[in-house]
């Protein structure tokens, strides 16, 4: 299912508040009252009234295509939604405004999602090709934030003649949020009403820095991590992915900018490494390093 | 094996302080050698006078004319030097005296150095070198004068000299010819000044008379003013440079004291002149400097009113012998200007033209430009040559160094000793290199090593001269950092002079470039500390910093000068140069034309890093910059709150704001207050990174140095940028979320707008079960249900005001709501926070309502003013209510024992009508009232918990607000029933009183009676209750 070509609506912060809604109520809930406890601003008349059913209906449907949130049939026009009960308790336990946990799981299924559909033979949700495409970009030439300001050339140029995950500037601007509230990339304001996206993944890793080992080798600490976060370079998604500069093999450079960020703030340590058979090259611009280990400093709790 | 050049020094303070003099007048007379040993040749323009063939353009052509005058005995030479203060004058004055030939018998030489500083002193030596006699008299007359006078004696003596000179010796000026209208009017001010002269031919209503009164008198003879700097003057030795004009000015009169007009009462001519110098000081204040000049031989006994000899006496006399011996008389003035207010008495001389009895005059003096425009036209027009300094010694500013640094090396014992061996008049040649020569005439052992690492200057004469503790970049950023109109004396005071002394003492301790170097050197930096010292740290990091600008011009230091100064630099330490990024970016199109680069703004970082000031511009731009990159990944909406506009954005910009980046205090603008957001930004390395980074990608937008609108700082790299920045951002971004996000107590401030609209409703009249879900709060308006009892109006006027702001119902959407439609609004809202906060609300709605009154007094004013005015409302109405309340129940429950409200409505209705129909209803006219009580009472629901209430008797001021949805109505009903109760007993009495009265109203129908029997009853109970109730 496309996420953005099909429930362009649909977006991370909406997807939270439809689960932790449902995660108070575990006994499940029916739409209608979902959404009008949801949605008390919104007149009964516009509601929906967008093709794909607007926020709520989209953040709904995705929710469902991450199995996240799961249905119950009531009657045959009624449904009863409920979040999926592995998924149940870290979300109720996550009160914080930001739901940085819910929004990581969402992060999480999302590249689950995406493996899971290639190795089916199935085609991937367009966010996760096009997440995992965008975090293999140079983050030191980041994107502008206007479609037609050189992200419209960047997709159609990496995609040649295929259908870009990403389209439309409608379906830029919905990238761009699920992006930014997934941690994957921060947005910059300059001078002269200009803006750029950066593709910087710190916030996502250090989220599930906790369920990393302490110490790991190299290789072994990125294929962890990967299998949290496959967008951040899963061999699977990046085998589906159009030809990107340097070798699929290699760390993708806003992940090096993330680990190289974690770094600095103390919580990694990147242990340099020339002959490990474990190591791995840290490369962007003249900061090329080889490391062998990943020491975890601070635990996230 | 290289000698080190650790700690090594070839000159001393000492040898500075005896060699290096800026100010020609503080170098003693005999000191030629010194003075000649480091003289650099000038440039003199010849405005004035013949030039003399084959002559140079240097101050060798003074002395050409200076001697092509030697022998013509027609006529005096006067020869000026001019040019600004602190160009040379003095030097090249200095120059052709120690290139005269003193054994040359044509000519008598009187020089006066400026290094005299004293008129008794200038005088001493004016007589001393004069020849003939007379000298002796003359100098014991002003030794009397001066000596058995004190400074304040001689002061006031002064005055009353120039009281004299205006009554008495100044002239009224005659008209010239070609005067012009200016010169006309400014001749006839002085001499309206000088006041009009009475039948003795004594001035009356002048200056001077203005000079006696007390106030002018006090002011003039004060301490500071130009008398009293005068006399100092004569008595202490005073530092004076060329181009300090003594003259009055307007402190010099009480312009401004009231005094004066007091003193001159009675005296309307003198008040008119008093008037016109108030209007305009000059022309007093020129009269003035007039008559001291006049005042002042007759104050020091230069000149009698008897025979004794004056100075213009003692130089006839000199003159006249030198006649006599077939000489001449030649006068080497180092400053002209030194004469000050004898200078009249030395006119006279250069106007005197020779004769058959008088020698003639060969005078070479140095006066600056504008005191030169000033001398008198006797003077001026018998000028013979006049010599412009054009370009000074430092033509080539290296040599001119260079020849000071070979002097203090050689010392000046050693170059005494030179002077003193040279027979001719030769310029050059006969000062030792020190390099050469300093271990016995033997090269220095150091010479190699010092010569390489510190460079070299050839100098005309000398040859190489090492640039040490100088090299080629240190000079240069010495010399600059006195700016372009440096004269030599700037130089050698601070080039010279106070660097070389500093480096004495630092260098031996191996503590140089100290700290003063960053002031003593052009300290100009392109790069950033960091970048220059590539990563070194420690304590020698800041000498090493200073020494990499100075000497290595930011790239690199030389191992000897490292080694000099006892420094250690890593090994191999070179100028970092940007690499492209992996990934270049697209070529630019061939056909476009590159922009122009445009200046790096970044060096005025760098020097703000170094102890400069930030401009005000700059300041602004960081702060705007910055917070722009900080916000824009503030991220807030993706924890649901916007900050965009509205209630979010005004709590987000009280917290933080450009104000947030403080810049020290030297930074213009305030800086954010307390319980604000405030990062302090430092002007250490990290955070010059971070800002250089911040303003490279505000202007750019990436982090390709091929692309950027102007150049890529030098020694960083781009990712370390990038790096350095992100984090910092980052880091800056989660204070300011944590911040916001305390401020409004994470969804706290959504739950408080749903709670007290909640509570509002209540206090509407809602029933508490109506407002249980957040939906129901967010859509329910201001119920319209029976209106508030008085005593509770004005909560109910509180809650409703609360119910139609709509800041107060949009606060949710802005602080829980997920927004991003093409509308803005909010489209979905954090509904569980929500509703469990609205649970705590319900359970205690007074508490709730005084939390959110503490709570967001600051962050959300209107929401807690709204709530505080709602929570006092309730408060302060609650005990009437609770009494209004505990009296109604009571009614009820008494009046409609356990009946229906409706039933007994009804029954008293048909009691009433048929009382009415038969004329016994009471009051009569009060059929109205009682109908519309009934309605009333008809309209109480029932089923109200009125027997729970009467049972529960602690009601507290919640009780008054959740009950409001029925006690509205029961209180109502109450009145409404007592109503009824009231006009049913009336009616009874009636009844009653008409039984007696009228017995065939006992005919009445019986299914009447058997109505009345029923209602009886009731009324029976009401009454009683009356009864009661009036204590009956």
């Amino acid at each position: 299912m496309d996420y953005l070509k099909g429930h362009v609506t649909a977006s991370a912060p909406a997807l939270v508040v439809i689960c932790r809604y449902l995660a108070a109520h575990p006994q499940g809930v029916e739409e209608a009252e979902l959404r009008s406890a949801l949605q008390p601003h919104v007149p009964a008349k516009s509601q929906g009234t967008r093709s794909d059913g607007g926020v709520f209906v989209a953040s709904l449907r995705v929710g469902q295509d991450l199995r996240i949130i799961e249905p119950q049939e009531v009657s045959r026009n009624r449904r009863r939604w409920a979040v999926s009960e592995s998924l149940q308790e870290a979300i109720e336990r996550d009160t914080s405004p930001g739901a940085q946990i819910v929004r990581s799981l969402v992060l999480r299924r999302l590249g689950a999602r995406a493996a899971t559909a290639i190795e089916a033979g199935d085609p991937p949700p367009d966010l996760g090709l096009a997440l995992t495409w965008f975090l293999m970009q140079n983050p030191l030439a980041p994107f502008s934030v206007t479609w037609g300001d050189g992200p419209e050339a960047a997709f159609k140029d990496g995609w040649k003649e295929d259908h870009p995950p990403v389209g439309n500037a409608e379906q830029w601007r919905s990238f761009m949020r699920w992006a930014r509230s997934l941690g994957l990339a921060v947005r910059a304001d300059f001078g002269g009403q200009k803006s750029a996206l950066i593709a910087d993944p710190t916030r996502a890793i250090e989220i599930v820095l906790g369920e990393m080992p302490s110490r790991l080798l190299a290789d072994e600490w990125f294929r962890h991590l990967h299998s949290l976060l496959p967008v951040l370079g899963d061999s699977r998604l990046a085998s589906v992915l159009p030809q990107v500069s340097g070798s699929v093999d290699e760390v993708p450079m806003p992940v090096v900018l993330a680990m190289r960020k974690l770094e600095r703030m103390g919580k990694l340590k990147l242990v340099a490494s020339d002959d490990s058979s474990n190591a791995v090259a840290l490369r962007l611009a003249r900061g090329d390093r080889r490391i062998g280990e990943v020491h975890i400093l601070e635990a996230l709790a | 094996m290289s000698n080190s050049m650790k700690g090594f020094r070839c000159w001393s303070a000492r040898s500075v302080r005896e060699t290096v003099y800026s100010d020609i007048g503080a170098l003693p007379s005999g000191a030629d050698a010194v003075f000649l040993a480091a003289h650099s040749p000038m440039t003199l323009a010849h405005p004035k006078g013949e030039q003399q063939p084959d002559s140079d353009s240097d101050e060798r052509q003074v002395l050409d004319a200076l001697l092509s005058g030697i022998g013509d005995e027609d006529r005096n030479t006067l020869i000026a030097v001019t040019g600004g203060s602190g160009a040379g004058k003095s030097h090249v004055v200095r120059w052709v005296h120690a290139h005269l030939d003193r054994a040359d018998e044509r000519y008598h030489v009187l020089y006066v150095p400026r290094a005299v500083q004293t008129i008794r002193e200038l005088l001493r030596r004016i007589v001393v070198g004069l020849p003939g006699d007379g000298g002796d008299e003359f100098m014991e007359r002003i030794d009397a004068a001066v000596g058995n006078t004190g400074p304040a004696e001689l002061q006031d003596r002064l005055l009353e000299e120039m009281r004299f000179a205006l009554n008495w010796a100044l002239e009224p000026q005659l008209p010239r010819d070609g005067e012009s209208e200016k010169e006309r009017e400014a001749r006839e001010e002085r001499n309206s000044l000088l006041g009009d002269t009475d039948d003795l031919g004594k001035r009356r209503n002048g200056l001077a008379d203005l000079l006696a009164l007390p106030p002018v008198n006090r002011v003039l003879l004060r301490k500071e003013g130009r008398l009293h700097r005068f006399v100092a003057s004569v008595y202490e030795e005073t530092s004076r440079r060329d181009g300090e004009q003594e003259e009055f000015e307007p402190e010099d009169l009480p312009l401004r004291e009231t005094g004066v007009l007091r003193a001159l009462a009675g005296n309307v001519d003198l008040k008119g002149l008093w008037e016109v110098v108030r209007y305009d000081p000059e022309p007093a204040l020129d009269l003035l400097d007039e008559a001291l000049r006049k005042a002042v031989p007759r104050a020091l006994g230069m000149r009698t009113s008897g025979s004794g000899v004056t100075l213009d006496e003692l130089f006839r006399r000199s003159r006249q012998l030198m006649r006599r011996q077939e000489k001449e008389l030649v006068l080497i003035f180092e400053d002209l200007a030194q004469f000050g207010l004898i200078d009249g008495e030395l006119y006279d001389q250069f106007a005197t033209q020779p004769g058959a009895d008088l020698a003639p005059l060969r005078v070479v003096f140095a006066v600056t430009d504008a005191p030169y425009n000033k001398l008198p036209e006797t003077v001026q027009t018998r000028i013979t040559h006049q010599f412009k300094i054009e370009s000074s010694a430092l033509a080539d500013r290296e040599a001119f160094v260079a020849r000071y640094l070979n002097l203090v090396r050689v010392g000046r014992k050693d170059v005494e000793s030179a002077w003193s061996r040279v027979q001719d008049d030769s310029t050059e040649g006969w000062v030792r290199n020190a390099c050469d020569t300093r271990e016995d005439g033997l090269p220095c052992r150091v010479r190699e090593e010092c010569h390489a690492g510190f460079g070299t200057v050839e100098v005309s004469g000398l040859g190489r001269v090492g640039l040490y503790p100088y090299n080629d970049v240190a000079v240069r950023r010495s010399l600059n950092n006195r700016g372009k109109g440096a004269t030599p004396r700037d130089i050698l005071d601070v080039c010279v002079s106070e660097t070389l002394i500093e480096a004495d003492a630092h260098i031996g301790r191996g503590t140089y470039p100290h700290d003063r170097v960053r002031d003593r050197f052009d300290f100009t930096i392109r790069r950033s500390k960091d970048t220059i010292l590539a990563g070194h740290v420690g304590e020698q990091a800041d000498r090493l910093f200073r020494a990499l600008v100075v000497w290595g011009d930011e790239s690199s230091l030389n191992s000897i000068v490292a080694d000099a100064f006892a420094l250690e630099v890593p090994a191999g330490r070179e100028s970092v140069s940007p690499t492209p990024p992996k990934d270049s970016p697209p070529k630019p199109d061939p056909g476009e034309k590159p922009l122009p680069l445009r200046s790096s703004p970044l060096p005025q970082l760098f020097q703000w890093q170094v102890g400069d000031r930030l401009p005000d511009s700059e300041t602004d731009l960081y702060r705007d910059l910055l917070y722009r990159l900080v916000r824009s990944r503030l991220d807030l909406e993706h924890a649901l709150f916007h900050t965009a506009s509205g209630e979010g954005a005004r709590i987000l910009n009280e917290l933080f704001n450009r104000t947030s980046f403080d810049f020290g205090k030297d930074a213009r603008g305030r800086r954010a207050g307390t319980g604000k957001v405030l990062f302090s930004i430092g002007r250490d390395d990290e955070t010059i990174r971070v800002l250089a980074a911040a303003r490279w990608f505000y202007d750019n937008g990436h982090w390709i140095p091929e692309n950027g609108v102007w150049p890529w700082p030098e020694g960083y790299d781009p990712f370390d940028l990038m790096l350095a920045l992100e984090c910092r951002l980052d880091d800056w971004a989660d204070q300011v979320r944590t911040a916001f996000i305390e401020r409004v107590r994470g969804r706290g401030l959504a739950r408080a707008a749903v709670g007290t609209r909640a509570v509002a409703l209540i206090a509407a009249g809602l029933s508490p079960a109506s407002v249980q879900r957040v939906d129901d709060i967010m859509t329910a308006g201001a119920p319209a249900s029976t209106p508030a009892t008085p005593s509770w109006a004005a909560a109910d006027r509180a809650a409703r005001d609360i119910l139609l702001n709509s800041s107060i119902h949009d606060l949710v959407g802005e602080v829980a709501g997920v927004r991003q439609g093409d509308t803005g609004a909010a489209e979905l809202v954090d509904a569980v926070e929500l509703e469990e906060g609205l649970k705590q609300t319900l359970r205690a709605p007074v508490v709730f309502l005084r939390n959110v009154v503490e709570e967001f007094r600051e962050a959300a004013p209107v929401l807690a003013g709204s709530a505080d005015t709602l929570v006092t409302a309730v408060e302060q109405a609650a005990p009437a209510q609770l009494h209004e309340i505990g009296t109604a129940v009571e009614t009820l429950v008494l009046g409609l024992e356990g009946q229906e409200p409706a039933s007994v409505a009804r029954a008293a209705r048909e009691v009433g009508r048929r009382a009415l129909e038969s004329g016994f209803f009471r009051p009569a006219d009060g059929w109205n009232a009682f109908s519309d009580a009934l309605d009333t009472l008809k309209s109480v629901p029932a089923g109200l918990p009125l027997e729970q209430y009467v049972g529960d008797r602690r009601h507290e001021a919640s009780d008054a607000l959740t009950t409001q949805h029925w006690t509205r109505v029961a209180v109502r009903g109450a009145r409404a029933l007592e109503v009824i109760r009231r006009s049913m007993m009336a009616t009874r009495l009636e009844c009653e009183r008409s039984d007696g009265v009228s017995g065939n109203l006992d005919q009445q129908a019986q299914d009447v009676r058997q109505k009345l029997g029923q209602a009886k009853k009731h009324l029976h109970a009401l009454g009683s209750a009356e009864k009661e109730n009036d204590g009956c």
